[in-house]
């Protein structure tokens, strides 16, 4: 509301405009803000010596972005001194936005000053200078840029001829053709992104010698480049050059050539009669709608063993026509069924609901696929099943059980799975806890305590740490529980935790372990341990005490490594 | 949501232009193309299937020809594009579905909404957009009733999809879905429409969500601008853990800002903080009240390294000359990794920073660094 108010103001007689520069010096930022925007909007010079005053106040990094647009996009001369300050005392992303803006503002005696930063600075100045430049004086960037690529320092080499490349002038190929012929790695492979970004078959030939070369790092960005020129010779280039590269890396590239699928597709159905057919030319079979290669494919499948990953992809990825078929056909070994019901699950296909129920029937050892492709498609017919699995006497099952039940809605599900909390299973008790906690969050912290408390000796060690991950209100009381348990693990395993925690809470807890007399040295040193790393006030006022029960790490010692 | 159907011809011109000019396939879909077009009033209710015939998968026409057809906008230009959506590559499927949105009315609605039904985990998302697309109030009621389904898939896209409408009933739904056993869509949808009736579930969600949905609870309630200030300031009270999430959001207004700037200066001041949010948020902010907070954690050695980073990270000047007054401190280990921290990140600024430094021992990072900033020699190039 303010906003418009004094935009409006801004635009009006001097008295209005007079109460909008009197804002700008008042005590409410947010109003200050918006008073310089207005007069900026009004393009008003009083706007321009109010920024140069507000920008150090503004301590939101988002509203100071659109003010340095703002000063950037206004392209008024007096704006230059308030980004030029920005340029010196910003913190980074301000600062290097600041760079950006000068260029916008289009005021000529700014190059020098981005000129500058092409010379000394980060990458990321050089970056947004140059950038900056192109828009300020594009011909004075392109030599000022020439230049530096005509230097001796590698680094800014590179950043000058990334600035270059995106100049689009006129002597751009015989730039790059030049670096290409430098060798210099780097460069070389600015260059190649460029030709695979805008393809040039003028190139043709520097690029089948980069990619039958040595040099792995620019052999497969040049075929990825060759692959995109649609000369026959360049596609053949990029068949002999891709011999050597593992198959699927070799048929990801072919590919990118649109012209190489139909010969591709052909190449596949060849490899059908092959002694050794690859998993990746069945999936690409699969994916292919065309009768042709659906034939192809279930010609091959019917007459080969796989093992039940590949059947189950091929399921996944297939046609539904054919997977009615695979499926009517019925599997008859063991891989075969176990990929099928993996692949209707990964498929999620009602259509194939019926086939699933009658696996869950069917053949014990598909059971639980079947009942987890079943859940996913929210089938309510599994639900007796799922109680059964909650309800089995492995443990692995009763995990599955949850997992499968924490995707239900019905209120049942939330009965099972609190029954779940309590199983005797540390595993499959804190799945079911964790699943709960923001369900029924009570109900989890007392049965999180019983579980710790209820377990033998030998256990607890385990339950705390499947259970110390629940949300910090709910574990803090497990692990207090823990901080005084008789088992030395136990504790200690709570005094680490509580250190991870941070915070003068943590601190406390363990100053009062490290000043119980009646613990154990261990269970004492490890808190003397975790306190000293923790730090803070009471860390220093009982440095002594902590000093006289742990040593200080003495690899602790500083290792200055800035890069 | 109405279809945009014209009455004049000017679309079909196009499509028969564009027809023509790809193929005699195409041809055959131009000749479908009729000049009578339905009234806006009156969708298609009936189904004419029987009396169309569908492309082959071979005649199938390519994107900008579906966007003909959805130009077009008659019964049998609809016809066409439930053909391509049931047969066309996933692309094509994918537009066309968009296409059949855009006719609209009872048959395209009935077609979408049997698909969904039917559809495989991977073409939900598709149909659901196409659903919401759409955009009645029956095809937002066949939503609302997926995002009640006890298939997971379903439910998901079906809220991605509910998410993109902002329609009295569909604001209601989210209300109610913020109690589902998964709110998290629902919490998401209020990150991006201001409801003062959420803001009670959304603080209870905060509070009570696992670490996920407390996350974008939070931005939820941040996005509800002033009028959830009560409840960011109680729950920034509650603990740390929900502290660390509110640190992480992004404080819609300069109050909620300032908030979180005194909750981490004090859990600054309070120690026992090695490193974490607190320290993110002020390297983050602005104020100089966070860098003085950052300056005096560098003086705890628990705390010293995450408040130096964050100080050389901010990069201001301001903070570089706080760097370089501790890298001259009389405690030794702080100046050393201040002077260190001064390196770690060098610009032009930090320039004379740079210079200046003569520790006997960072001689050669200080060498490295001002090579990084091309002034190994003081000179330009």
């Amino acid at each position: 509301m303010h906003r418009s108010a004094l935009e409006a103001l801004a635009t009006r007689d001097e008295t209005a405009r007079a109460l909008v520069v009197e804002v700008t010096h008042g005590e409410d930022l947010e109003l200050r803000i918006s008073a310089v925007r207005a007069l900026l909007k009004a393009e008003r010079g009083e706007g321009y010596a109010a920024a140069v005053l507000v920008l150090p106040q503004i301590e939101d990094p988002e509203t100071l972005s659109s003010l340095i647009d703002a000063l950037g996009e206004s392209h008024d001369p007096r704006a230059l001194s308030a980004l030029e300050a920005l340029l010196d005392s910003a913190e980074r992303d301000a600062h290097l936005h600041a760079i950006g803006a000068l260029g916008e503002l289009g005021v000529a005696s700014a190059a020098t000053r981005l000129e500058g930063l092409l010379q000394v600075g980060s990458s990321e100045e050089f970056s947004a200078a140059a950038e900056a430049l192109k828009k300020l004086t594009p011909m004075g960037a392109a030599a000022k840029l020439r230049a530096v690529l005509g230097s001796e320092n590698s680094e800014r080499q590179e950043l000058a001829l990334s600035a270059l490349l995106s100049l689009d002038l006129p002597d751009s190929s015989s730039i790059m053709r030049e670096q290409l012929r430098s060798g210099d790695r780097g460069r070389v492979s600015l260059v190649l992104r460029q030709l695979i970004n805008s393809p040039d078959p003028s190139f043709e030939s520097e690029l089948i010698a980069i990619a039958e070369g040595d040099d792995r790092r620019t052999r497969i960005p040049a075929m990825q480049a060759l692959s995109k020129l649609s000369t026959a010779s360049a596609r053949d280039a990029l068949e002999r050059a891709t011999l050597s590269l593992p198959e699927t890396l070799a048929q990801r590239l072919l590919d990118l050539n649109p012209e190489h699928a139909e010969r591709a597709r052909e190449q596949r159905l060849t490899a059908l009669a092959q002694e050794v057919v690859q998993p990746s030319t069945l999936l690409e079979l699969a994916r292919d709608p065309s009768d042709e290669a659906q034939q192809a494919l279930l010609g091959y499948l019917e007459s080969h063993e796989l093992p039940a990953g590949v059947w189950a992809s091929v399921v996944e990825f297939a046609p539904s026509s054919t997977v009615q078929r695979i499926v009517g056909r019925g599997a008859s070994e063991a891989g075969a069924k176990e990929g099928l019901v993996e692949g209707l699950g990964r498929r999620g296909d009602p259509k194939f609901a019926s086939a699933l129920r009658a696996d869950l029937r069917g053949d014990p050892s598909l059971r639980k696929g079947a009942i987890s492709a079943l859940v996913a498609l929210g089938d309510d017919s599994v639900f007796g099943e799922l109680r059964e699995l909650a309800q089995s006497g492995d443990s692995a099952e009763r995990d599955l059980a949850v997992r499968l039940l924490s995707t239900r809605p019905e209120p049942e599900a939330a009965q099972e799975l609190e029954h779940l909390a309590s199983d005797p299973d540390a595993q499959v008790m804190s799945s079911a806890l964790h699943t709960l906690q923001s369900r029924s969050p009570e109900l989890v912290g007392r049965l999180a305590l019983r579980a710790l408390r209820e377990a033998a000796p030998e256990d607890r060690a385990n339950v705390l740490s499947s259970l110390s991950d629940l949300k910090a209100s709910l574990s803090r009381p497990l692990l207090e529980l823990a901080l005084g348990d008789a088992n030395d693990s136990v504790a200690v395993q709570a005094i680490q935790t509580f250190g991870n925690i941070q915070g003068p809470a943590s601190a406390q807890r363990l100053l009062a372990v490290v000043n119980d007399a009646s613990r154990s040295e261990e269970v004492r040193r490890e808190a003397a341990s975790g306190l000293r790393t923790l730090g803070g006030p009471l860390a220093q006022a009982n440095r002594a005490l902590l000093d006289s029960l742990s040593e200080p790490d003495a690899a602790g010692e500083f290792v200055c490594n800035p890069n | 949501m109405q279809s945009q159907l014209k009455t004049a011809t000017p679309a079909v011109l196009v499509w028969r232009a564009l027809a023509l000019a790809s193929s005699a396939s195409a041809l055959t879909l131009a000749l479908w193309a009729k000049p009578a077009k339905l009234h806006p009033a009156a969708p298609h209710s009936t189904a004419p299937v029987a009396a169309t015939q569908a492309p082959s998968v071979s005649d199938l026409p390519p994107l900008p020809q579906v966007n003909a057809l959805r130009d077009n906008g008659d019964v049998a230009a609809l016809e066409a594009l439930i053909a391509i959506a049931n047969r066309g590559e996933p692309k094509l499927a994918s537009a066309a579905l968009q296409s059949i949105a855009q006719i609209g009315g009872d048959r395209a609605r009935e077609f979408l909404a049997r698909r969904f039904a039917a559809a495989t985990d991977a073409e939900l998302p598709d149909l659901a957009l196409a659903l919401a697309a759409l955009g009645d109030a029956a095809a937002r009621a066949l939503l609302t009733n997926a995002a009640r389904s006890k298939r997971p898939m379903a439910r998901s896209a079906a809220f991605e999809a509910l998410s993109t409408l902002d329609t009295a009933d569909v604001r209601e739904f989210m209300l109610q879905a913020l109690s589902f056993v998964e709110p998290a869509f629902a919490i998401g949808y209020f990150s991006n429409c201001r409801e003062p009736r959420a803001l009670p579930a959304l603080e209870r969600l905060a509070r009570s969500g696992d670490s996920a949905q407390q996350r974008t609870a939070i931005d939820a309630l941040f996005a509800q601008g002033d009028s959830a200030q009560p409840a960011l300031l109680r729950l920034l009270r509650e603990d740390d853990e929900l502290c660390d999430s509110m640190l992480q959001g992004q404080p819609s207004t300069p109050l909620a800002r300032q908030a979180l700037r005194r909750a981490s200066i004090e859990r600054l001041r309070a120690g026992a903080l090695r490193g974490g949010w607190a320290y993110e948020f002020l390297q983050r902010d602005l104020s100089s009240e966070a860098r003085e907070a950052l300056v005096l954690a560098a003086r705890d050695p628990a705390s010293r390294e995450s408040a130096l980073n964050a100080l050389s990270a901010r990069g201001d000047i301001d903070s570089l000359r706080s760097l370089s007054t501790l890298a001259n401190d009389v405690e030794q280990g702080l100046a050393q990794q201040a002077a260190c921290a001064l390196l770690s990140q060098p610009d032009s600024r930090s320039r004379p920073f740079l210079l200046r430094s003569n520790r006997a021992n960072l001689t050669s990072e200080a060498a490295a660094a001002l090579a990084r900033i091309n002034a190994s020699s003081g000179r330009p190039i």
